[in-house]
């Protein structure tokens, strides 16, 4: 069975006010439940292209269509079906954790219609998530805790309201061992329970293998293969995607250099 | 000295704390011809100079009279003074003369009572609040060389404005009441702007503002829930304020009569001009920390959009300019509501509502600057500006390098 398309990237280019080309126009596009990866080097584009379609920026030109809305036309309605969490993690110093995922389950679900036990129920389950201790989140401020904590924090509550599209950039980086393996499974657990569209980005190679359906290589700005990480492997003839990813890399070297 | 380099550094690479450091002086510098209005009313009412005065001879004996006129002929003032019979100084006043003085009783019995009555201006209160020392010593020197003996003079002043008459010391109490009041704009001004940055400013600062832009949240709701807050926590800043100023003046016995002159009505009408201007201020200082990153820049730059509170408070000392169409300016409603029971009320809530509606266009514009990519690159956006204006009108590399 064909499974709706839940977001649409077409043609998409960004040319920031100081002149910089983050996006040459790129394409693509997810269905529902899959989990979509973003790779390519730093400067590459893919917070960028988070953006844009998290409705915080807006393209020079192309189109974004999530689970069939406008996003520049209609960023409101867009936003209630997107939950993201951006690069560079952050946390409201004078709220502690647990405040803090009530103030955003609740903010969430209200767009959605949702009733009251609905977001609380919904806060136990991001508590849950978090994998935090409830003293260290109901006691501490969000200013105390390590970076890792806060990122857990933002990845929680993502996952937690299920949205039709989670945007998760680089949600591992800064995490513990145990801590990035339990949110790698979650992600994919939820994904795949709920059907939730998951976009990500990341730099470790073998949690973009184990966790995405499909990876879109971005370089300077541009989609450089697309594809199952297998089928990638399998294309370049490398042992894992790492390997795939450096012989693309050498391969495409100076593109627009 | 390296450490405080560094911290000077910190503080310079700031824009906002170059717009703190630029700002107040070109605010300063344009109330110069403000102040040269207070200089040139002062100067006009310590000459007299085209003070136009008459003495008004209401219960004299033919002896002073005949004194009078001799004296009157003599004088070397720059007033010009005529000499009229009769009682009704208001009557006279009103024909055309800034001062009556008049005057009963004889000198010949060395008992004179002389009553001033000036016409007063709003537009030049200096003018107005300054005449009566200077006009009753002119007169008072005048009459005295007049007697061999000296006469035992008692001196009333009143001051006819906007068709009401008030004793001298009347209307200084209320001037005085009126400053008080007027402190209390900046007692809820200056917290309000700061507030209003800093609920900006921190959601940068921490990194939540992409998160808070990217939940289903209306920009408008943003907005408001924010100008709330921090309208909420500066009412309370003022109130601890204004507490405190009133437990001063009553502990170290000073009467402000303040009952006296506001009635409850413009109390309210008052309270409800502070709020509009609060509100417009809280909206602006949102909107300029929109281009700041930090905290800190948004704190440094919040108390610039106070700053032209001042501006119709010197006025009131300069001679205010007083017509509807001052009244529609920004941050002229609270003046217009002290001024209340010396010009009515209707200024009062014309100002308002021309405030009310000014923060809402503020409001207006800071909601689409929320919608728009300005939210998320504000402070890279300024720089862009900065960088564009450098290139344009080369401005000295020393800031913002
Ligand atoms: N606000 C901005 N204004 C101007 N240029 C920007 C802005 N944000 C990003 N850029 C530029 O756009 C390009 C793409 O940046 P982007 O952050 O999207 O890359 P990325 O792929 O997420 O990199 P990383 O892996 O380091 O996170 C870079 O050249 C960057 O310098
Ligand atoms: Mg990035």
């Amino acid at each position: 069975m064909e499974r709706n398309v839940v977001v649409i990237v077409d043609r998409v280019e960004k040319v920031y006010p100081g002149g910089v080309r983050a996006l040459r126009g790129i394409s693509f596009s997810v269905r529902e439940g899959e989990i979509f990866g973003l790779v390519g080097p730093n400067g590459a584009g893919k917070t960028t292209a988070f953006r844009i379609i998290a409705s915080l920026i807006k393209p020079t030109s192309g189109k974004v269509v999530v689970d069939g809305v406008d996003v520049v036309a209609n960023p409101f309605e867009a936003r209630k079906r997107i939950a993201y969490v951006p690069e560079e993690v952050g946390g409201y110093r004078r709220l502690t954790g647990l405040e803090y995922l009530k103030f955003i389950v609740t903010t969430f679900l209200r767009a959605r219609g949702a009733p009251r036990e609905e977001a609380e129920k919904t806060v136990e389950e991001a508590v849950e998530l978090t994998g935090l201790p409830m003293e260290r989140l109901s006691k501490a401020k969000m200013g105390d805790y390590s970076k890792g904590m806060k990122r857990r924090l933002q990845v929680a509550w993502v996952l937690a309201v299920k949205p039709k599209l989670a945007i998760l950039d680089e949600p591992t980086t800064g995490l513990d061992v145990e801590a990035s393996y339990e949110l790698r499974h979650l992600i994919k657990e939820y994904s795949k329970r709920y059907g939730m569209t998951v976009l990500i980005s990341s730099h470790n190679m073998f949690e973009v293998e184990t966790v995405c359906d499909r990876v879109a290589l971005i370089k300077d700005g541009v989609i450089i293969d697309e594809g199952a990480p297998r089928e990638i492997i399998e294309k370049y003839d490398a042992v894992n995607l790492e390997d795939a990813y450096m012989k693309i890399l050498s391969s495409k070297k100076s593109v627009y250099s | 000295m390296k450490l405080l380099e560094k911290e000077i550094r910190v503080l310079m690479r700031e824009p906002m704390v170059i717009a703190m450091i630029v700002l107040p002086f070109i605010i300063y510098s344009s109330m110069a011809p403000f102040y040269s209005g207070i200089a040139e009313q002062t100067k006009e009412a310590v000459k007299l100079e085209g003070v136009k005065t008459a003495i008004l001879l209401c219960d004299v004996d033919k002896a002073t009279r005949l004194l009078l006129e001799t004296i009157v002929s003599r004088h070397k003032t720059n007033m010009t003074v005529d000499l009229l019979e009769g009682c009704n100084a208001i009557d006279v006043l009103v024909e055309g003369y800034d001062v009556v003085t008049l005057i009963n009783g004889s000198i010949l019995k060395r008992s004179l009572s002389m009553s001033l009555y000036i016409r007063g201006s709003i537009e030049k209160f200096t003018k107005t609040m300054a005449l009566p020392a200077t006009a009753s010593a002119v007169f008072t020197d005048l009459l005295a060389q007049g007697s061999e003996e000296k006469v035992n003079m008692t001196v009333k002043s009143y001051i006819y404005l906007n068709n009401k008459l008030y004793s001298f010391k009347e209307l200084s109490s209320i001037f005085n009441s009126s400053t008080v009041m007027i402190m209390a704009l900046f007692f809820i001004l200056f917290p309000a702007a700061s507030l209003g940055a800093v609920l900006i400013g921190a959601e940068r600062e921490e990194r939540m503002l992409d998160v808070l832009l990217s939940l289903p949240v209306r920009r408008r709701d943003i907005a408001l829930t924010k100008a709330t807050a921090a309208l909420i926590v500066s009412l309370l800043a003022a109130a601890s304020a204004i507490g405190g100023y009133i437990v001063m003046l009553t502990r170290s016995g000073l009467e402000v009569p303040f009952r006296f002159y506001f009635s409850t009505l413009d109390v309210a009408l008052y309270a409800v001009a502070l709020l509009s201007e609060a509100f417009f201020v809280v909206i602006l200082a949102m909107l300029i920390s929109i281009f700041t990153s930090t905290i800190r820049g948004a704190q440094a730059v919040a108390p610039i959009v106070a700053f032209p509170a001042l501006i119709p408070f010197f006025m009131l000392m300069t001679g205010f300019p007083l017509s509807y169409k001052t009244a529609v300016v920004p941050y002229m409603a609270s003046i217009y509501s002290v001024l209340a029971p010396l010009i009515g009320r209707d200024y009062a809530a014309v100002s308002i509502a021309a405030q009310f509606t000014e923060a809402l266009i503020a409001a207006i514009v800071f909601i689409k600057v929320l919608e728009s990519e300005i939210a998320v690159s504000g402070p890279e956006t300024l720089k862009q500006i900065v960088r564009k204006l450098k290139r344009r009108r080369k401005i000295s590399r020393v800031f913002l390098s």
